[in-house]
């Protein structure tokens, strides 16, 4: 026998608490894991959807402030070293519940592909969008997500414009290369326009959320930005331009609080599993003290006594760890792989090693924090006191 | 030898003070078989204690063997039980995930011997009570009488000079306590160990070499020489 079939017997003892305590390490440093590859999202989302060359214009204050006028459009594609220019206009249809939301936009479906070509849109479905009216492009995501097929009909109701209901035809599926293409939804402005035709008095019409465009090359960026935003600067409407990249950037810091809340619940759900394994390993230990008593009896030294109790804690907490930390990683990390259509929102994530690191010395620590105060009391106990309690 | 000179022991309980032990002195010469008896609250466990370091005298010297006692840091006193003394409880004490050869390795896991040493040392110690074919069963697998061998086997594995027992046959029944003060004797008498037993049993008077009587803290009658037939 060695020192550590004695650690193995007693973990042993009560196998349902110890596998109980492992799989609670285990599973909150999952969550940890997950945690802290939150921000990799917010980068994964940018990398996936931005380019370098897609320049994004909105209303100054923001795109959800007002929109621009539509004749912004053709003001801009004659500017130079701009190549292309589409216009999106935010619908805000509703499919089912309002919690199972997607992004649905009307769009110029003329120009749409050129823009944004990394959707990978076919060529034939490109052309039927142009023709029907009532055409929709959806991204997988969103597809798989209500069952959609292709050539299905579907409503959206409720749209904050004027509670305008739409029936489309579902004529093809955005594969879901970028983040934004994964969820999106796409119709001809053209019969956006139909739909708001009883409301022109109103002013519905003419107005576009944003416009997208290209620019001929990376050197030309700041120039056409500039060039954009000085000729809106004096109108009703001016405008801001900026890359995709930062407009998705700046959009998603404001998920930066709820990101930081949500790390706040992950490390106090550590904190709690960190309680949780103390009291385990100290009723484990006063479980036990009668033994202890006896071990320090035959000559087991305060640090040995202390050393074995502990080890059993870090045992628990490493394996907790391990079982923690090595599933989040190839799970988290699975984004890329075959099974990405399976994760769901886990695809955004990408957990890198140092992550995997640092949870599992977290884990340690969690068994170093729960089992050292009840080792330390038994390996101070008084062994003439303990030993009368025995008899 | 064992030497107690004039000692005391004087416990604190809140504002109470409780003297287990007054004034004692007494010699037990090496490879003899005492009795420590006396009625509940006399002081022999504490006594008893005392000889094995597990509990420091408030005055008085203490020595066993070579070795004077006092003074000595609680790890200078764990090291030196873990050479010197081994142990043998009422109720055995036996770790209960542990197999017999097991339980009887644990003293061992504080020596320099070798995993397949410390088997071999077991398996000896184990022989030894007569317990070589029940080696791999667990203590609840074990009768009392049984269980108490085990723990002889675990006392004696290291090869102490001292053996220090606490009611050994209290919770055995008439046969097995014979058997277990029999066994005693038996490491008295052939391997020269120093047994130091406290004991309510009147039975253990017809195996001890000795009986000191103790009463309220104070050795009432010295040693008395105990003939065997």
């Amino acid at each position: 026998m060695s020192t550590w079939t004695l650690i193995r017997r007693n973990l042993s003892r009560n196998r349902l608490r110890t596998i109980l305590t492992t799989l609670a390490i285990a599973f909150s440093i999952f969550l940890v894991c997950a945690v802290m590859t939150l921000p990799s999202v917010r980068n994964t989302i940018l990398e996936r959807s931005a380019n370098g060359l897609r320049l994004v214009t909105h209303h100054k204050y923001g795109v959800s402030f007002d929109g621009i006028p539509l004749a912004y459009v053709q003001q801009i594609r004659a500017l130079p070293h701009v190549t292309h220019v589409t216009h999106m206009t935010w619908f805000g249809g509703m499919y089912a519940e309002p919690k199972d939301f997607f992004p649905n936009y009307a769009v110029d479906a003329e120009t749409i592909g050129e823009v944004l070509s990394d959707f990978h849109i076919d060529a034939a479905i490109l052309e039927e969008f142009k023709k029907r009216r009532d055409s929709a492009l959806v991204g997988e995501r969103t597809m798989r997500k209500f069952g959609w097929k292709i050539g299905q009909e579907v409503t959206l109701r409720d749209s904050p414009w004027f509670n305008l209901t739409l029936s489309f035809k579902i004529i093809g599926e955005i594969p879901p290369d970028s983040a934004m293409a994964a969820t999106i939804f796409l119709f001809p402005r053209t019969y956006f326009e139909e739909a708001l035709k009883p409301y022109e008095a109103f002013g519905a019409t003419g107005e576009i959320t944003m416009m997208m465009l290209m620019v001929d090359a990376p050197e030309n960026v700041p120039g056409v930005i500039t060039a954009i935003d000085d000729k809106f600067r004096n109108s009703a409407t001016p405008t801001v331009t900026e890359t995709q990249y930062s407009f998705i950037a700046t959009y998603l810091s404001s998920f930066d609080s709820i990101i930081r809340i949500v790390m706040l619940v992950g490390f106090l759900v550590v904190a709690a599993i960190v309680l949780i394994a103390a009291n385990t390993a100290a009723m484990s230990v006063r479980e036990r003290i009668g033994e202890v008593a006896v071990l320090k009896t035959i000559g087991f030294r305060r640090r040995i006594v202390f050393t074995l109790l502990l080890s059993e804690a870090l045992f628990i907490a490493s394996i907790g760890g391990l079982l923690g930390a090595g599933p989040a990683y190839f799970i988290l990390n699975a984004g890329k792989s075959s099974w990405s259509p399976f994760l769901g929102p886990l695809a955004m994530f990408i957990m890198p090693v140092s992550v995997m690191i640092q949870s599992l010395f977290l884990a340690v620590l969690v068994g170093m924090l729960a089992g050292v105060i009840p080792s330390r009391g038994a390996a101070r106990l008084n062994v003439a006191t303990a030993l009368r309690q025995l008899t | 030898m064992i030497e107690i000179h004039q000692v005391s022991r004087l416990y604190r309980r809140g504002v109470d003070e409780v003297h287990a032990l007054e004034d004692v002195s007494l010699q037990i010469p090496d490879g003899t078989f005492v009795a420590l008896m006396g009625p509940s609250g006399s002081g022999k466990s504490t006594l008893l204690n005392l000889i094995a370091g597990l509990d420091q005298p408030t005055s008085g010297v203490v020595k066993v063997g070579a070795q004077n006692l006092n003074g000595l840091s609680e790890d200078q006193l764990a090291a030196w039980r873990a050479a010197h003394v081994g142990f043998i409880f009422q109720f055995y004490n036996l770790i209960p995930v542990l197999s017999a050869i097991e339980n009887v390795e644990v003293p061992l896991l504080l020596t320099r011997l070798a995993k397949a040493d410390r088997r071999k040392h077991a398996e000896l110690a184990l022989s030894i009570v007569g317990l070589a074919d029940r080696k791999h069963h667990l203590p609840n697998q074990l009768s009392g009488g049984e269980q108490q061998r085990v723990a002889i086997a675990r006392a004696i594995v290291v090869d102490p000079e001292l053996i220090v027992a606490d009611e050994p046959t209290g919770d055995l029944d008439a046969k097995n306590a014979d058997d277990i003060l029999s066994l005693l004797r038996q490491l008295k008498s052939e391997f020269h160990k120093t047994v130091v037993m406290v004991t309510h049993d009147p039975r253990a008077i017809r195996y001890v070499d000795q009986t000191f009587h103790l009463e309220q803290g104070v050795l009432v009658n010295g040693a008395t020489a105990v003939e065997h037939a």
